[in-house]
């Protein structure tokens, strides 16, 4: 083949292959392009849905709770307070004593324990009352507000009468300082939470006086003592 | 029959079989054009309807952010309860000193009446109580309802004694399962 024949069919064929190797450039950049950008919207999809359905299960599990969170978180603030409890414990074990016929003294509340983000203090308290009504006394103290537990029962007898020396545990911590971003999910109370809540709020609280302001009144001798 | 010529002087004629090659070239060039074109413009309107959607899901986010922060008094009450409940737990699904009194005053209501009871102790994990019995038939229902018991793991008998004027004298001490 002659080179001027060689020239012709190299001029011939050069457009076709540099549109080939054009469209097989735009393709393969172009295609790049697009196929990472579809899968980087896929994804930005997906994880809105994600936090889309969190927040969706969020709203449900607070527009459900809202019906009585105000009565419950109030309940349950009460049953486990944030301060010391032990002075509204020994108030509702003096009342409940007194109410079932029990002699109750001799309290000793013992030191403040931090353990695992909350306090608990032990009180000491004798009993004088038959078997039958101390049990019932002890009983009882399982459904008053603040929430505590029996730790220790001892009770001897002479003929009827039981002295019993008794430990009560009762319980506070610090109020929660902080609430969760609105975006960030929250999970509704399962069954081993919904028991517990419904033990504190279940809990007789303490009795509290409110003394009615006095309402003002004309002073006719305002030097005088 | 037709006869074809060409009238190019020689040097300008291509070679037949290139011009036949960048034909073919051409058309499937063509071809592919218009397929890249569809797929572009296909890409193209799957990107504008991805990104309709991707819109469309950020304004019900947004939406529902609305409805949670109103609902902001309800999010401070529950994130309290919460809070109480995770702190709690560890503490109030132990076995408690107030379980265990049920159990007394149960297994107490089964003794004969005759039982003189001196002595009670419970704590979350034990009952142990002494006893006097005038008359051993007594004594031998009270081991005999406690050991029958399903509820306890172990019974102990830690002291048992005899006296003239008291009868029978025995201390029992139980084992919660």
């Amino acid at each position: 083949m002659k080179t001027n024949e060689i020239i012709q069919t190299l001029r011939t064929l050069l457009v076709p292959i540099v549109g080939i190797v054009v469209l097989g450039a735009i393709t393969f950049f172009g295609g790049t392009f697009m196929y990472n950008k579809i899968v980087e919207l896929r994804d930005q999809i997906t994880v809105a849905r994600d936090e889309e359905s969190a927040l969706r299960t969020k709203l449900d599990v607070l527009t459900k709770f809202s019906l009585q969170g105000a009565d419950m978180s109030r309940k349950v603030a009460i049953a486990f307070p944030e301060n010391n409890s032990s002075l509204a414990v020994i108030s509702q074990l003096r009342l409940s004593a007194s109410t079932l016929g029990v002699s109750a003294d001799q309290i000793k509340v013992g030191k403040g324990i931090a353990e695992d983000n909350l306090v608990y203090v032990d009180i000491d308290f004798s009993t004088h009352a038959d078997m039958a009504t101390t049990l019932t006394f002890l009983e009882s103290l399982k459904k008053v507000a603040p929430l505590g537990l029996l730790r220790g029962v001892k009770i001897s007898f002479v003929g009827a009468d039981g002295e019993g020396v008794i430990t009560y545990r009762t319980y506070w911590s610090a109020l929660p300082t902080e609430v969760a971003p609105v975006g960030a999910a929250i999970s509704d109370f399962s069954e081993e939470d919904r028991k517990i809540i419904q033990q504190l709020t279940a809990l007789i609280p303490p009795e509290t006086v409110n003394v009615a302001p006095n309402t003002p009144g004309e002073n006719l001798n305002p030097f005088g003592l | 029959m037709k006869n074809r010529i060409n009238l190019l002087p020689t040097d300008l004629r291509g070679a037949s079989s290139a011009s036949k090659l960048s034909k073919t070239i051409s058309k499937i060039l063509v071809i592919l054009t218009v397929i890249l074109i569809v797929l572009g413009v296909a890409s193209g309107g799957y990107m504008f309807f991805l990104t309709k959607q991707f819109e469309a899901v950020q304004a019900n986010a947004s939406e529902i952010t609305g409805k949670i922060t109103a609902l902001g008094p309800a999010e401070q009450q529950f994130t309290l309860v919460r809070d109480r409940v995770d702190k709690l737990k560890p503490f109030i699904t132990k076995k408690s000193t107030g379980d265990s009194l049920g159990l007394l005053k149960d297994l107490i209501a089964q003794f004969p009446t005759t039982i003189k009871i001196n002595e009670v102790q419970v704590d979350e994990n034990h009952l142990e109580f002494a006893i006097n019995a005038t008359a051993s038939s007594d004594l031998v229902s009270v081991f005999s309802t406690v050991s029958s018991d399903e509820l306890f793991s172990d019974v102990f008998l830690e002291n048992f004694g005899y006296n003239a004027t008291l009868g029978y004298s025995a201390t029992l001490k139980m084992t919660i399962k």
